[in-house]
């Protein structure tokens, strides 16, 4: 019992992560109907961004978090302006570009950092809390507060603010929007900086929880992606369930099958998506007649 | 066939020649690494082709392809180190667990497609990888090694020169047979279905079997990569099967052509030697690819095989010498293509439909005698198109009942309905916009059915002389139809009549007892209205029966023998079109006044007048 509820923190910890990136994935799908395979990518670079400023330049931790997210949203507003000629005409095509532009990411960190890596030391330095026996990593729960709050926030702007707004309508019906005059590429735009903006948030978060190194962004977008697709594409509360779902999953399944782990969790996700296309939330059909 | 200038035809088998003398005299000319770069080519190209086979024709996101090659090497490797079979006798047992892994792999594509596809099927490359590198079967991260040379008739494969020629001769099968596939009647049915699925499926393909067989196929590629890569290195482990491997190999596809498959060779084989050239920079030759990918599928989309396209080379698809649309006459092709088992009856028995809360259809009942055209209109929203979605089998009713011909049909689906002789033009126009008009309507034409394939293995020549039935059958039908000029086109680069005519034509091709016409209609002239009902009379008059929606009064009060009138998805008046027009309700749902109807009388007699004697030629 005691190990499993162990596990269960561990797993919601790393899911808060893959929710994170789950809800770039989602905010940028259902704005612009694009799917960008290279978030992972997008939230390594983050992740590499917030250490060198962290680690080199000897910033704060959070400041360092601040340029980092910054700096991944230009960086997704020039992957979103490259493939703009492709939005609403080619599915596929966007979604191998995107491969494209994570390939390009991944060994652009590698000339970039280095192909080793390094590890992160934690902000926080205080002792782990006992809770009933429990030992939680006050880091984990800075994760989660934040994971909570940024999707509070998120959902927040979407429906109080006038720019959250637009993009909702651009979302529901970019012709409709067009024309009561929403700029639906401003709109795009900014949905995919935010989008990034969190990829990078994800990345920096994860750092001083796991090894920062070029593969990061394959790990943790997969991941990220199985869990926004398990709670429902574009789905926000979709997001945070399925990213906690898919991190709970995984550290069961570390802890039970060792290495086999990734084979267990995605021979589960092959047949729940088999099973439920559309994810928990998700309402829209896959094949739309 | 279609028609080439002289010099294509000779250029053509002169440029086959040429290679064909490289590829044979290669090996003499090149030093013992160069042929080990080549051999490697060689396993990427035929795995190059699977992939293009899945991704390009038949547009499943297949990212599991590296899983199939690793399964391939894999097996091969432990069947015959730790069971000690033969290499061939293990190559067997590899290719059958590549194919069982493809079926497996296809089957959450029956689903899901698209990026869903695409996460699935990465993931499952992932659990293969993370299979290898953990069990002790494969021998973790030390891989496996001592894989015995290929025993061939006494020719020593161990060195990589003869090899080559081992190689060469399954990569050329391998692509004669993916062409073979591409330019017949699988091929044509598999991009069908990558261009829409849902008109594919209405009809008469069954695309879960089409996507399972480009799974399949793939796996296939896939397999006897692995086995050669097995046999060439003799050592196998995880580094090779890698994800990046497999986005490498989505490159060359995306770069060569995916929807060519001597493109997805020629990328194979340009990514290989560039890798191989700049293996010293790795990282910034991956940067160089990734950034390849993006500029290509912005700027190119059809890859290095499209460039010549592209860039005004070869043959031109559209502009000047666009023909005219003719009209239509109809002959033995028209009358061949109807169905011998004549008109069917259309019977909806208290069909309702649900959208999540959303009431399209309630309680409808609908009698569509066999051999009438019955038109059924009503205001927008009204439930005309989702009640065609029904009785096409798109839909499944929420309540209710329906039988063609007599059998029961509601449980039927879209492919079943198409064999059973029901045919659907659609409101939107749903062509296969990447085919020729001819392709279009050859894919109609094939009732052949997608499990039956293995005729491409047991027996390719009954494929062939298939295809030359069909190809003569659609020339006289498109000729009848007066599209013979487009046949050669791209539908997407037509005006949008002569695509209404394309479209039914494909509906008539697939040999109809019942013709569900969704707003034929719209968007065409005065005098291509009048073309389309004296097409209609004339289908009718050979032995089918037709379903007409349309907002077009005149054309329906003058076509149909019977009208029914839907409003808020129920039906509140049939008969006659005089008894229609005349009833109150009628007046009341459709227009709140009476005068706008009244004035569609006169219409009536402007429409015969514009059709002018062939339709009473037709009718005679």
């Amino acid at each position: 019992m005691q190990v499993t509820l162990q596990t269960l923190v561990g797993g919601l910890t790393l899911g808060a992560i893959y929710a994170l990136v789950a809800l770039g994935f989602s905010l940028v799908y259902r704005t612009m109907g694009l799917v960008n395979f290279a978030h992972g990518q997008v939230a390594m670079i983050g992740a590499f961004t917030m250490s060198t400023f962290y680690m080199t330049a000897k910033l704060p931790f959070v400041l360092a978090i601040g340029i980092a997210v910054v700096v991944t949203a230009v960086l997704g507003l020039v992957i979103e302006r490259v493939l703009r000629p492709l939005e609403g005409k080619d599915f596929d095509l966007m979604l191998i570009g995107t491969i494209g532009f994570g390939v390009m990411l991944e060994a652009l960190a590698v000339v970039v950092w280095g192909a080793t890596g390094r590890a992160v030391p934690s902000p926080l330095h205080t002792a782990p809390l006992s809770v009933a026996g429990l030992k939680i990593q006050t880091y984990s729960l800075l994760v989660l507060v934040v994971a909570l709050v940024t999707t509070a926030m998120l959902v927040g702007f979407l429906h109080r603010t006038r720019v959250g707004a637009a993009m909702q309508a651009v979302a529901m019906d970019p012709e409709a929007a067009t024309s009561v005059g929403i700029h639906v590429g401003r709109s795009n735009a900014i949905a995919f900086a935010i989008g990034a903006g969190l990829a990078a948030l994800a990345g920096g978060l994860a750092g001083p929880m796991l090894y920062v190194n070029a593969t990061l962004g394959s790990t943790i977008g997969i991941k990220g992606f199985a869990a926004a697709i398990l709670g429902g594409f574009g789905n926000i509360t979709g997001a945070i369930v399925g990213g906690l779902g898919i991190g709970v999953l995984d550290a069961f399944a570390a802890g039970r099958f060792g290495g086999y782990s990734d084979l267990v969790v995605f021979l589960l996700f092959a047949v729940l998506i088999m099973v439920r296309p559309t994810g928990i939330f998700g309402e829209r059909t896959v094949n739309r007649a | 066939m279609s028609r080439r200038p002289l010099t294509r035809s000779i250029a053509r088998p002169a440029l086959w020649v040429v290679v064909g003398v490289v590829l044979l005299a290669l090996p003499y000319t090149v030093g013992p690494y160069p042929i080990h770069v080549v051999d490697v080519t060689l396993v990427f190209a035929v795995l190059a082709i699977g992939l293009g086979m899945a991704l390009g024709l038949a547009g499943q996101i297949n990212l599991a392809q590296i899983a199939f090659f690793g399964i391939g090497a894999y097996v091969l490797a432990i069947v015959t180190t730790d069971a000690g079979w033969g290499f061939w006798a293990a190559a067997v047992v590899s290719l059958l667990a590549s194919v069982v892994a493809g079926l497996a792999v296809g089957v959450p594509a029956l689903r899901v497609q698209s990026h869903y596809l695409g996460i699935v099927t990465l993931g499952l490359a992932l659990a293969f990888t993370s299979w290898v590198t953990n069990s002790s079967v494969t021998q973790g991260a030390n891989g496996i090694s001592n894989i015995p040379v290929p025993p061939l008739l006494g020719v020593d494969l161990s060195s990589e020169y003869l090899y080559y020629y081992l190689e060469l001769v399954v990569f050329v099968a391998g692509l004669a047979f993916a062409l073979f596939v591409v330019r017949t009647r699988l091929g044509r049915r598999m991009r069908a279905m990558r261009d829409d699925a849902i008109a594919a499926g209405a009809l008469g393909a069954d695309v879960r079997v089409l996507r399972l067989l480009a799974f399949t196929v793939s796996s296939v590629y896939g397999g006897v990569a692995g086995i050669l890569y097995a046999g060439l290195i003799r050592y196998v482990s995880p580094d090779s099967f890698t994800i990046s491997t497999m986005f490498l190999l989505l490159a060359m596809v995306v770069i060569g052509g995916r929807q060519s498959i001597v493109g997805c060779v020629l990328g194979a084989v340009v990514l290989s030697l560039a890798r191989e050239w700049l293996t010293d920079f790795a990282t910034y030759a991956q940067l160089g690819y990734g950034l390849v990918v993006v500029l290509a599928v912005v700027f190119a989309p059809t890859g290095l095989a499209g460039l010549p396209a592209r860039l005004g080379l070869g043959r031109r698809r559209d502009g000047a010498e666009r023909g005219a649309l003719h009209d239509f006459v109809p002959g033995p092709a028209t009358a061949a293509a109807v169905s011998d088992a004549g008109p069917a009856d259309l019977q909806v028995e208290g069909i309702g439909k649900t959208f999540r809360g959303l009431r399209a259809l309630h309680e409808v009942r609908l009698s569509v005698p066999a051999g009438a055209i019955k038109g059924v209109v009503g205001p927008n929203g009204s439930g005309k198109t989702t009640l065609l979605n029904v009785v096409s089998g798109l839909y499944t009713p929420s309540t209710g009942e329906y039988a063609v011909g007599g059998v029961r049909a509601t449980a039927l689906g879209p492919t079943a309905l198409s064999r059973h002789g029901v045919a659907r033009t659609f409101q939107n126009l749903r062509l296969f916009a990447d085919l020729t008009v001819r392709d279009n309507v050859l894919f109609a034409l094939d009732r052949s059915r997608s499990a039956a394939s293995a005729e491409y293995l047991v027996w390719p020549v009954g494929v062939v002389r298939d295809e030359r039935r069909l190809r003569a059958e659609a020339e006289e039908l498109l000729a009848e139809f007066g599209i013979a000029d487009f046949a050669d086109l791209a539908p997407r680069s037509l005006p949008y009549g002569i695509q209404r005519r394309v479209e039914l034509a494909r509906a008539v091709a697939t040999g109809p007892r019942i013709l569900l016409l969704d707003e034929p209609a719209a968007g065409l002239n005065g005098q291509e209205v009048a073309q389309l009902a004296q097409i209609v009379r004339t289908i009718r008059d050979r032995g089918v029966t037709v379903v007409l929606v349309e907002h077009n009064m005149g054309l329906v009060m003058s076509l149909c023998d019977e009208v029914a009138v839907l409003a808020n998805g129920s039906v509140i008046a049939d008969g006659t079109p005089e008894q229609v027009v005349a009833d109150p309700a009628v007046v009341e749902a459709y227009l709140g006044d009476s005068s706008q109807l009244r004035d569609l009388v006169p219409d009536q007699r402007t429409i015969r007048e514009a059709a002018g004697d062939d339709a009473e030629e037709v009718r005679a």
